[in-house]
Formats: structure tokens, sequence, C-alpha cells
């Protein structure tokens, strides 16, 4: 006798132990997938819309909301594409205080991703490792700007406060204990015979689809393609700092999680040295400056905590269009932000690097088993509140 | 084959984690230190404040609203329910008046609450304070 | 005073006393409450954290599983309305009978076996085949895609553990000469079977792992990609008793084990100990290693789980039973 169905259509939904906040639609037939169909938008929040109803200094907290393991770069972006349309440009330690800062969240973001992966194929030590080892850097970023994930840190024009006393000997103190705990989740984890079988392999995407899909981030360096946007348009205090980029060719989830691991080893080398050659100067622009009454320009030197010109409260930005476009945890972020003239912007758009990679949930997801699933679609990274705004 | 020496030091070095101590801190009996700058409740000084309403404007969830106070004058209250603790208004008040506290678990028990006056601002932290001191014997 | 003593003489029949006490039921239950607190503990520690700490304070939570029983117990069991109620409420309470059925014939000492065949090593397998039938028929009444695929899970794992699980014992029967396993046990005087046939020993403790869904087995009932498998739709106090019988099952292997590789209750010096309390402590320390392998390992694919046990682990196997054939040809 035949049956008329010979494939069973699974909601991979978000109730869900290891789906995160989206559904996958998927066609299986015995073990094997035939089809995936992702349906996101579960957390949609109307971020580009709201940004249409506040003024320029009251969207940065916003932005910072929709990807909470990488506020700094969603801040960092947005501010670069204000700059861009005022015209100005920070001082030299204010850029490197923000390239501090967005380090210290791109190991926090990857440590994220790689302890949900490594949930997802079964091994919970490597989610409560993940996850003590990111404590580190949120107790870094807390002591330098006074929250642990919503920094909202890096205004148009500088950032927000200096580094405080004994920062220098306390970063080196929590990068050396971090060193020796990542050598330990390695062998644990990483080069795990295990976790080996589960990821060479599964999920393999060319070099060429790569290019055509328009992937970005560790995705696309795993499959052998050199972009970072830190060489290709440098920002903040990258074009003073010597790093190197994370490229594997091989292309499979094996790769992606050991580009992660090279990248998180070039944040530490990159933290090092900005904290090293930080030069002496002001940490908000002259233009802001020269418009505090002279008591507050002294507790601004003095105690390195900034105050804003009252201007700020209803500021408002020439006609023209701004562009920032950083690297991002998950990939490449642009912020474009358009403005007519007034004190709230006129349109905002935001192309995050989770919603361009969306596209390798129906391409990768095809004649593999069902228990590849959550091995290849989190390590592609797709965070979907980054993805929804 | 088969990787036996992948296998032993994973084995090993989860042996070897049995035996040291867990990094746990026991909320709420042990805290961790907060920083120095840590951006915590708001507190408002009455006698430095210039009735300016910079805080009101900037504050980017609207949480700040100006209350006429007996003299006759606007002073700020804020409303938790709403406060994001980005330390905006701290930031742009021009005379000093809005200060940051270390401490940061509010509570309250109904909504009504947690709409801080401007005289309030030092009681409400102070209530908060004691509230968390006797959750603490309690519990150990 | 006829029927008293008639009373008597059951109760202390030594067969109703192995049934019950040891090494039946009761050294069952303390022993799985005890076991999954050691889990949960061990995992803790490895993960750099405390575990379940709060029930009993000083003594580091060690009544957390009474906790969890008296909460099972309490809370409202639900039975959907779209199962086929008959097989879907009568699973847990068959699985739960079948999973410590096996323990009637194996030994905890000299005198405490339930029943006293010569062919306990036989029955033993026979018995501890039927399980997974139960996990499928679980599978099957819950009327629901992600069970369904899990029953059918756990019917794979079954064609993959079962022969290495039967020839490791075979290498041992051949190695001794005898089903029995009070024989078996009092031949090792001198030697462990451990030291005579390590790889029987290494064979059978991984086909233990398979069977009773340990990392890096834990394939049926794989939490993040098919929710819970064949156990999906249970709650309360079913579900209490599924995940209990499971760590029944992992206890009657590790019984068996510390029988036949261990040497039972024999030791290399003299203690003033009884016979039961030595084997039931060996046990234990033997499914400690087996729940330690949560903290290490991720999970196998079911086809890699397959191909490990065809390919990796039949050879073992059978090199075992040319090492026992050998063996007993020099005259051990």
């Amino acid at each position: 006798m035949s049956s008329k169905e010979k494939t069973i259509t699974i909601f991979y939904g978000p109730q869900h132990p290891a789906s995160g906040h989206m559904r996958i639609i998927l066609e299986v037939d015995g073990d094997v997938v035939i089809k995936a169909d992702p349906d996101i938008g579960y957390v949609h929040r109307g971020i580009e819309k709201l940004a249409e109803h506040k003024t320029y200094f009251q969207v940065i907290p916003m932005v910072e909301r929709q990807c909470l393991p990488d506020a700094a770069h969603h801040n960092l972006a947005y501010v670069l594409a204000l700059e861009e349309l005022l015209g100005i440009e920070a001082p030299e330690r204010a850029q490197y205080l923000r390239t501090l800062l967005a380090e210290i969240n791109r190991i926090a973001s990857h440590l994220y991703g790689m302890g949900l992966h490594g949930v997802s194929i079964g091994s919970s030590t490597a989610y409560m490792w993940c996850f003590g080892l990111r404590e580190y850097m949120l107790i870094l970023a807390e002591k330098l700007t006074g929250a642990r994930i919503t920094y909202s840190y890096i205004i148009p024009g500088g950032v927000r406060r200096d580094i405080p006393q004994g920062f220098s000997q306390d970063v080196e103190r929590y990068l050396r204990l971090f060193e020796r705990k990542m050598r330990d989740l390695d062998k644990l984890f990483i080069s795990n015979p295990v976790t080996k079988a589960r990821l060479e392999g599964v999920g393999v995407l060319p070099k060429e689809e790569a290019i055509k899909l328009g992937v970005v981030g560790p995705v696309l360096r795993a499959s052998g393609v050199e972009y970072d946007v830190r060489r290709v348009r440098p920002y903040a205090a990258y074009p003073w700092i010597d790093f190197e980029i994370a490229v594997k060719k091989e292309g499979d989830s094996y790769a992606r999680l050991l580009v992660r691991v090279k990248e998180i080893e070039e944040s530490i080398k990159i933290i090092r040295q900005v904290l090293k050659d930080l030069p002496d100067g002001s940490i908000l622009h002259e233009r802001y400056m020269k418009l505090l009454p002279p008591r507050l320009k002294e507790y601004v030197t003095n105690t390195g905590l900034v105050k804003f010109p009252g201007v700020f409260a209803t500021m408002k930005v020439p006609k023209g269009e701004g562009i920032g476009s950083v690297e991002a945890g998950r990939g490449e972020l642009i912020y474009h932000l358009i403005s007519n003239g007034e004190s709230k912007p006129y349109r905002l758009k935001i192309s995050t690097p989770s919603f361009r990679n969306l596209i390798l949930f129906s391409h990768l997801i095809k004649d593999v088993k069902v228990a590849d699933v959550p091995a290849i679609y989190l390590s592609l990274d797709y965070f979907p509140p980054e993805a929804d705004r | 084959m088969i990787d036996v020496v992948g296998h032993l030091k994973a084995i090993f070095t989860a042996v070897k984690y049995l035996f040291l101590r867990p990094i746990t801190v026991k909320y709420p009996e042990e805290r961790l230190k907060k920083p120095k700058n840590y951006r915590g409740v708001i507190l408002l000084d009455m006698k430095k404040c210039i009735h300016c309403s910079l805080c009101a404007r900037i504050c980017p969830a609207a949480a700040i609203k100006m209350y006429k106070h007996k003299d006759g004058k606007l002073y700020p209250g804020l409303d938790y329910s709403r406060c994001i603790f980005c330390g905006f208004c701290i930031d742009i008040c021009p005379s000093f008046a809005l200060s940051h506290d270390k401490f940061h678990e509010v509570v309250t028990s109904n909504l009504k609450d947690m709409k801080v006056t401007p005289t309030q601002t030092l009681e409400f932290l102070r209530k908060n304070e004691e509230r968390l001191k006797e959750i603490e014997p309690k519990i150990r | 005073m006829n029927i008293l003593s008639q009373i008597l003489e059951i109760i202390l029949n030594r067969s109703v006393i192995a049934a019950v006490i040891v090494p039946g039921v009761l050294t069952a239950l303390v022993l799985v409450i005890l076991i999954i607190w050691v889990e949960r503990k061990i995992a803790a520690r490895v993960q750099m954290r405390i575990g379940p700490l709060y029930v009993t304070r000083r003594l580091g939570g060690i009544l957390q599983l009474v906790a969890d029983a008296i909460r099972f117990l309490v809370s409202e069991p639900i039975v959907p309305a779209t199962t086929d109620k008959l097989f879907y409420v009568m699973m847990p309470i068959l699985l739960l009978l079948l999973s410590l059925l096996p323990v009637a014939v194996v030994p905890a000492s000299q005198s405490l076996i339930v029943i006293k065949t010569e062919y306990g090593l036989l029955a033993f397998i026979a018995l501890a085949a039927i399980t997974p039938m139960v996990i499928m028929l679980a599978g099957w009444a819950s009327n629901n895609k992600f069970s369904y695929i899990g029953g059918l899970r756990e019917g794979f794992m079954l064609l993959s553990y079962e022969v290495y699980l039967f020839m490791s014992l075979l290498a041992i029967a051949i190695l001794y000469g005898t089903l029995d396993f009070i024989r078996i046990i009092n031949s090792q005087e001198g030697f462990w079977g451990i030291l005579l046939n390590p790889i029987a020993a290494l064979s059978f403790f991984i086909a233990m792992l398979t069977s009773t869904s340990r990392f890096p087995f834990e394939i049926p009932d794989a939490e993040s990609e098919i929710v819970m498998g064949p156990f999906t739709e249970y709650n309360s106090i079913m579900y209490g008793l599924v995940m209990g019988a499971n760590y029944f099952r992992l206890y009657v292997l590790s019984l068996v084990f510390t029988d036949v590789f261990l040497g039972g209750w024999l030791l290399p010096f003299k203690i003033p100990i009884p016979n039961f309390v030595i084997t039931i402590a060996k046990t234990f320390i033997v499914m400690i290693v087996a729940v330690f392998l949560r903290a290490v390992y991720p999970r196998y694919r079911i086809d890699q789980a397959l191909v490990i046990g065809w390919e990796k682990l039949f050879p073992l196997a059978s090199l075992s039973v040319l090492i026992s054939v050998l063996l007993k040809g020099v005259g051990i």
C-alpha cells in the first residue's frame, strides 16, 4: 500500500528549547530534511518607525536595545552616521576608547553565540562556561561605562566617560584569567572529538555562493573570503592598530566556530594595543566643549565624566544623509540616516547582519539530517531581535 | 580512527574542574561589588536645582516630569516604571543637582509608588535599601 | 499463630528480601534518588557553578530529589484529548516495571537473589531487551510529530547497541564457562573480570551508556532537537516515573557490570562489612562514572551513533570474544 504523504511537516517553532524567537518550518522525509522555510517577525518592535518620533539623542538608547549582546556596535554605527551629518569627527582619545568598548563587546557577543551553539549540540558545559566567561567582559565594561549591557557610551562628538583609575591593571588581570580559561574551553569543547564529528562537513558554503548570496560576517570569512569592514572602510581607531583577519577555507560549521575563536584572540590583542597606545587629549569634540560654562569644563577635565551642553536636548541637524558602517560581532552593520533639518530624524534605515544571513536558512538546510538543523543554524549566529528590529 | 588523545584531554579537564571552586555569586546573600560610577537610582538635591527642565527634555523614555513645588518653582520627579538608567539627565544637568547612587534593586508593591516626586527621592532610596536588608537574615 | 509464623516465613524469605529491599525496589529507589542529585552536582561543579543547594542547606541539597518527587505527586496530571489514552497512561507504569524487572536474576550477595537459575545471564539479556518497545509505544500513542520521531529513534538505537551488548556478555560467559551469576562471581577469586578481559568491559560499558541514553549517546530524548523525544507530552507524575525508569535501567545494568567485571562482593582484602553493601557501593561508583560523562560530551547524531556501533564497537566486541577464546584455550 502506498500513502500519498511521504513527508511530514514539523514546526520547529518558538516553543522549542533550541529555536530562539523564530520558527522554521521543516519538511522531513524520514530523517532527511527536504526544505526549510524560516518564519520570522516574532520580535518586530518597529524601531525604524519609532526613531522618527524621537529626537536624535533619544534614539541612542533605543537602537542599542535591538541587539543586546552586541549593543556597542549598534551605538557606534548610529553615532558614526550622525557625525557624518553633523560634519564632525571625534578626537583621537575618544576614537581609541570607542574601539576599546567595541572590542570588549565583540568578545562578549562571540561567547554568547558559541554558548548557544554548544547547548544545541548537547554540551551544556559549553553553554555555562561561555556565559561564565562572558561575565568577565561584562564586569570590565561595567567599570568603564557604568552599566553591564546597554552602555549608551558613545555620543556624537566623543564618548561619555574617561577610563577610571587602575583600569589598565584590571583589564590585564582579567584578560590573563580569561586566556587561561579559554585554553581549558578549547580542550573541553572546541577540540572535543564529538564536537568535531558533529560539526565537520555540515552545512558547507562554498566561496562563490557565499559571494553571490551576499552573506556577511564570520560566515563569509569561514568560506575563504577576506572581507572585514575594519580593513575595507576603517573607522574609529582601526587605521592605527595592527591585527589579523581570521579566515578559513572549508566553509562548514566547524570552520565558523574556529573563526569566532580566532576573532576572540585577535580582539584580546587589539585591547592590549589600545590600552598601551592611548593618546592624551579630550574626550568630547571642541565644538561641544566650548558651549559649556567654565565650571563644567573644569569638572569634565578633572573627573573624566562628560557634561552635555544644553543644546543636546533639542539639537537640529543640517539636511543630508549619513551612513555609518561597522563590523559588528555578526557581520557588517549599516545605518542610513536621512535628515531634513529638524530635530527628529526623517528616516532611519538599519541593515543588520542577521537579516542578511537569513537567506542561508533555506539554502544550507537542504538534504541534511534533522539533528543537523540546530548545528547549522546556530553556527550562523542568527539573533532574531536583531533581524526583526 | 578514534581520537583517543582528544577524548582523554576532555575528560581530564572536566575532572580537574570538579575540584575547583565555583564562580557563583550566591545572590541575594552575596553581591558583586559595584564600581565607583555605577548608574543606579537617581537622587535629587533640591537646593541646587535651577528649574531648567533640560533633564525632562532629554530623557529618552519620558520618565521625568516636572512637578510644581510649594514655592511655585518646577522640580523634576522620576517615574521608575519608565526609567532606563541611561544617565543622560545627570550628564545634562548644569548645576549638579541630579546624581547617581550605586543602588539599583528598585522594588515597589504597586505601580503608583513607582512615580517618585522631587521631595521623595532620598526617602525612596532609603526605603528600598531597608527592604533589601530585611530579606537577608530571613533567607540565611 | 500458624498464620503469623507463615507470614513471617514469607517476609523473611531470602527471595522476598532480595526483591523488596536489596537489590530490589528499595535500594533501587534510594540509589536513583541519590544518583540524580550526584549527576546534577557533578555537572554543576564541572561547569563552575553550585548545583542544587537550597532544600537541605547544610547537606548540600541532598533531598532536592525528594522535593521534586513530592512536587510531581501533587501537580495535576493532564491527559491530552488527542492521544490514545489507554496506552498513554499505561506506558509509564509498564516502563517502570520492565526497567526494574531484570534485577530478578541478578544477585547482590551470596544468597540475595530473587530467582536462582543457571541461565542468569541469558535471562537478563532477554528481559532487558523489552524496554525499548514500550518507549516506541509511547512515541506512537502521544500523537505528536516530535514523539513519533523520538520513538523511531529509540528503535534505531536498539538496533545499534543490542548486538555488542550481547557479545560482551558472551565473551564473559565463554571465559568462565557458565551462565550462572553466582558461579561467575565465585570464580573471580583472584582476578576480577576487568583485568582478564578489559576490552569486553569497555564495550559493555559503552553499550550501557547507549542503552540508557547517557551522553554522548543521548539520542532518543535529545532535548534541543526534538523537544524530549517520545516523552514530550508527559507531565507531572507520569513524567517523573518515566525519568526515574531511565535511571532504574542504569542501576540494573551497573549491577550486572559490577557482578561480572568487578567481582561482585569480592575484595582483595577482608573487611567486616556485609557482602551486599560492598556490591551496592561498587554499583554506585560505576553509576557515578556513567553519569559524569554528561558534563564532558555533546551528543552524537543518530546515523553517527549507528556507524560507531557497527563499525567500531562491533569489531571491538568480536575481539573480546576472541581474547576470551584464547584465554580459555591457554587454560585460565
